[in-house]
């Protein structure tokens, strides 16, 4: 009755309608489709996965913050060289370290220049001044900026730095001398690390002049090849090149990163050449994007292991027999796939192979073996949870089907096994508390050595910190690094760490998995760049190939 | 007749115990769940036991939490300070008004073509009730109403941004072009860059596919709306009266029905609002658009218990102001209900 009332359709006007909305649409298409840039060569976007939460390296924690910060911002006293892992002079020209291995005379370079930005420009060059400052502010409590910007120096105290710098000494403007409580083998190693990045003492004492300390943490000046010019969080950070930058100023002008925290949004604008370079692309995506001719691919060996702990404390898992059978009873090598898309190879080492120049041996795959272990333990039968590791990292990129996998093999040597998860933040906290019974974690090197990982995941003093979820605490094995650890001579430390291998290896604390690839693309064209499997960015040496 | 401002204000008093449960209820909830903020952020590393109580204590995280929530209670009235995120260390305040305004220029350019366009076509089924139109129009709006946003924009960025490519796959703005924060808004703040033509037509070209994604559940629910309360109006008598007095058509159309059937639709502007935030909670994620929803959705996961409470407290009070307002207007809009 009231479709009658209405009459007839009213054609013209929907037609009408239509027809503006399309064209609105078109014109606002064609009209807004980005005008392509020329293409510069002097420009560079960074799809980055992240904000940095400061930009202060002393103060972060996080591989975005880093190379949000240390890498285009500040420079240390000393560097790695890619590959070999050797420390190399940075800021500091030369360093002699005195025969008992407590001090650690360095001679800095001079002429070294911070930047001039947020308003301050500096009177006075680069001078051991700065260093004291820089490291002091971490060392000492009552130093007027060590509870600047929340004050927790996470790193500097997990490398143990806090408990090992007696004084940094400043002999002259270019000389500075670090006394140590006692000898230790990795403090050249850490001083590369980016929390060891050396901040202005001039700027600290500019801010604490305007009484605003609080900006050294968020208006960054350094001596990087760097210098920050906007920052939008969870949207833009872009630099611009500095041009006194000591070893001459960066041939990227504008250098933007282009916050995408979606691996597949950042897979895409990779595709479409939206990005120059893409940080952490997922494995998923790699032989696509190996396949685009206008990308240019980087793989290497990566400094990580994943590994599946088990909770020793607990019953039953309280006997090594169990735990090298659960061992024996996962075949490695049929996870590289589905897991890694074969970009990995399987271990059983809780270091990565580099640094112990251990062989890239293949694990030992015993189902029958295992059987009869578990026999011997009285273990038939045994029952467990297995914790999936809920977040994608390049040690395990999908921890839910791994899970489904080792559930599979252990299956067939009679032990049921039982997944579950929690969100991030809960799979932490539960697991520091030990609440759980076997769980997926994995670690990436900070520093490219071999006790960063053994000292960090298996020692005895880290069982509460929750970075030892194997709960794990064998006297002998961390004898070995503590004599290690006094030790300066590389080869000796190595052949202790290599004993210490033996001792996890009987005790099987974990099953070590895989070591993964690293990977990068980068749009065709660029050169002088070089993939650091420590995961940082240095974008200092690239530049456009001459057509 | 009391002014709009009074009745405005009188609505915004009575919501404020809502208010206040919706503020209570965020704290307590965020910090129930389990998991750490501070242990969220070290990740892998883990903490020892005293630093983690040395943090917890830093953070005021170690009192019981009524206390904590007396504390903080005080801040937000006395100082309006909303604390500091545990991630970035930086006022949530001023990360909220950041985000605040992306979301604002998404969701209201999300609204400027479903509004309209849901309107019309509700119209349209309306009047051809019960024929092939209207029962086309019925089906495409169920399908935008049931189709998981996350799933269309996921479509939308495939086909035009990396297949065809003729839409950025994500972001705000070229990355080359620079815009100051001025409003908030890359749309108005474009006009005040060095290029603002090329910054405004960039802004735009980024903005369209997300407000396109953003505005198909408010088309839907519009366009029902439209139709069901046209539908409705047209039974009236007073309609019938209208027709059988000869007036045209066109003007019982436009005035009689329109006007009466466009009320329930106002009224609804609450539930539109709130369909907007939480489609954008998805659109955000997925075009990393830095709003609200991204916020508040990354928040989440490493409890930063400030940012978190931050950030729900001011979704629920747009919901409520825009309630507020849509009542206190409503009197102006129906002369009926003035007295």
């Amino acid at each position: 009755m009231y479709k009658n009332s209405f009459g007839k359709v009213n054609s013209i006007k929907f037609y009408f309608f239509g027809i503006i909305f399309m064209i609105g649409l078109v014109f606002l298409n064609l009209g807004c489709q980005k005008k392509q840039i020329a293409s510069d060569d002097s420009r560079f976007v960074y799809c980055t996965e992240g904000s940095p939460s400061i930009f202060n390296p002393q103060l972060a924690t996080d591989g975005t913050s880093f190379n949000a910060s240390s890498q285009p911002l500040y420079n240390r006293l000393v560097t790695l060289e890619l590959g070999t892992f050797k420390v190399k002079p940075e800021l500091a020209e030369s360093w002699k370290i005195n025969a008992a291995g407590t001090e650690y005379h360095f001679k800095l370079r001079s002429g070294v220049l911070f930047h001039t930005n947020h308003g301050f420009a500096p009177q006075k060059k680069f001078s051991s001044q700065d260093v004291a400052f820089t490291f002091n502010r971490m060392l000492k409590k009552d130093h007027s900026y060590h509870k600047v910007n929340g004050g927790s120096y996470e790193y500097f105290k997990a490398m143990g730095l806090d408990k090992l710098i007696s004084e940094v000494k400043i002999v002259s403007e270019t000389e500075v001398v670090f006394v140590l409580k006692r000898p230790s083998a990795t403090f050249l190693k850490n001083l590369s690390m980016d929390f060891a990045s050396i901040l202005s003492a001039e700027y600290a004492q500019y801010l604490t002049q305007k009484n605003s300390k609080d900006q050294m943490g968020f208006k960054p000046i350094g001596t990087g090849p760097f210098i920050l010019t906007e920052y939008r969080k969870d949207s833009i950070i872009r630099y611009a090149s500095f041009q006194n930058y000591y070893k001459g100023p960066a041939k990227i002008k504008d250098l933007i990163y282009a916050i995408t925290p979606n691996s597949l949004t950042r897979f895409q604008k990779m595709q479409t050449l939206e990005c120059d370079l893409i940080a952490e692309p997922s494995p998923v995506h790699w032989e696509t994007l190996s396949k685009n001719p206008k990308l240019q691919t980087f793989k290497q060996d990566g400094l990580n292991v994943g590994y599946i702990a088990f909770n020793t404390k607990l019953e039953k898992f309280s006997d090594s027999r169990v735990r090298r059978a659960l061992s024996l009873a996962m075949n490695k090598e049929s996870y590289l796939n589905p897991i890694f898309k074969g970009e990995a190879h399987s271990t059983s080492y809780p270091v990565p192979y580099q640094f112990l120049s251990l062989e890239k041996r293949k694990h030992i795959y015993n189902p029958e073996e295992a059987k009869r272990l578990l026999k011997e333990a009285g273990q038939e039968g045994l029952k467990f949870k297995l914790w999936t590791l809920p977040v994608s990292r390049p040690y395990m990129p999908n921890g839910k089907k791994f899970g489904e996998l080792v559930q599979q093999d252990l299956k067939k040597i009679g032990v049921e096994v039982e997944l579950m998860t929690y969100d991030w933040p809960t799979y932490l906290s539960k697991s520091r508390a030990g609440e759980h019974e076997a769980i997926q974690m994995g670690w990436t090197s900070d520093n490219g050595d071999a006790e960063n990982f053994l000292q960090t995941l298996l020692s005895c003093d880290a069982v509460g910190a929750g970075s030892n979820l194997a709960q794990w605490c064998n006297k002998s094995f961390d004898e070995f690094l503590n004599t290690a650890e006094a030790k300066v001579d590389d080869s000796e430390r190595e052949a202790l760490y290599k004993k210490s291998l033996t001792v996890f290896n009987k005790d099987q604390p974990w099953v070590p998995v895989a070591q993964s690839k690293v990977f990068r693309v980068l749009k065709k064209g660029w050169l002088g760049y070089s993939l650091n499997p420590l995961g940082t960015e240095n974008f200092y040496p690239l530049s456009k190939a001459a057509l | 007749m009391k002014s709009w401002g009074f009745l405005f204000f009188k609505r915004v008093l009575s919501s404020l115990p809502s208010i206040f449960f919706i503020l209570f209820l965020v704290f307590l909830l965020v910090r129930l769940l389990p998991g750490d903020p501070i242990l969220a952020l070290y990740g892998e590393r883990g903490l020892s036991e005293d630093e983690l109580l040395f943090y917890r204590k830093q953070w005021g995280f170690d009192k019981p939490l009524l206390i904590q929530f007396v504390i903080f209670f005080k801040k937000v009235i006395l100082y309006f300070d909303w604390g500091v995120s545990t991630v970035s260390r930086t006022s949530v305040l001023v990360d909220l008004k950041n985000y605040l305004s992306a979301t604002l220029e998404l969701s209201l350019l999300a609204l400027s073509w479903s509004f309209p366009l849901g309107y019309y076509l509700g119209k349209l089924s309306a009047q051809n009730v019960g024929t092939k139109i209207d029962k086309a129009l019925s089906q495409i709006t169920l399908f935008f109403y049931s189709i998981p946003v996350f799933w269309l924009g996921a479509v939308l960025v495939f086909l035009f941004a990396y297949t065809i490519n003729i839409f950025p796959v994500s972001g705000r703005i070229d990355p080359f072009l620079r815009v100051d924060n001025i409003t908030g808004f890359y749309l108005i703040d474009a006009f005040f860059s060095e290029k603002p033509f090329q910054s405004f037509l960039s802004a735009c070209h980024h903005i369209i596919l997300p407000a396109l994604v953003l505005g198909t559940i408010p088309l839907a629910i519009i366009q029902k709306l439209t139709r069901v309360s046209t539908l409705q109006v047209s039974k009236d008598l007073y309609i019938q009266v209208a027709r059988s007095k000869g007036l045209p058509e066109k003007k019982i159309n436009s005035v009689h029905i329109a006007k009466n059937a466009f009320l329930p639709i106002f009224t609804s502007g609450g539930v539109v609002v709130a369909s907007l935030i939480s489609g954008a909670v998805l659109t955000e994620t997925l075009f990393s658009w830095p709003g609200m929803g991204r916020w508040l959705v990354t928040s989440l996961l490493a409890r930063d218990y400030f940012s978190v409470q931050a950030a729900v407290f001011f979704i629920g009070i747009i919901v409520v102001l825009t309630q507020a307002l849509v009542d206190s207007f409503y009197g102006f809009i129906d002369p009926r209900v003035k007295s």
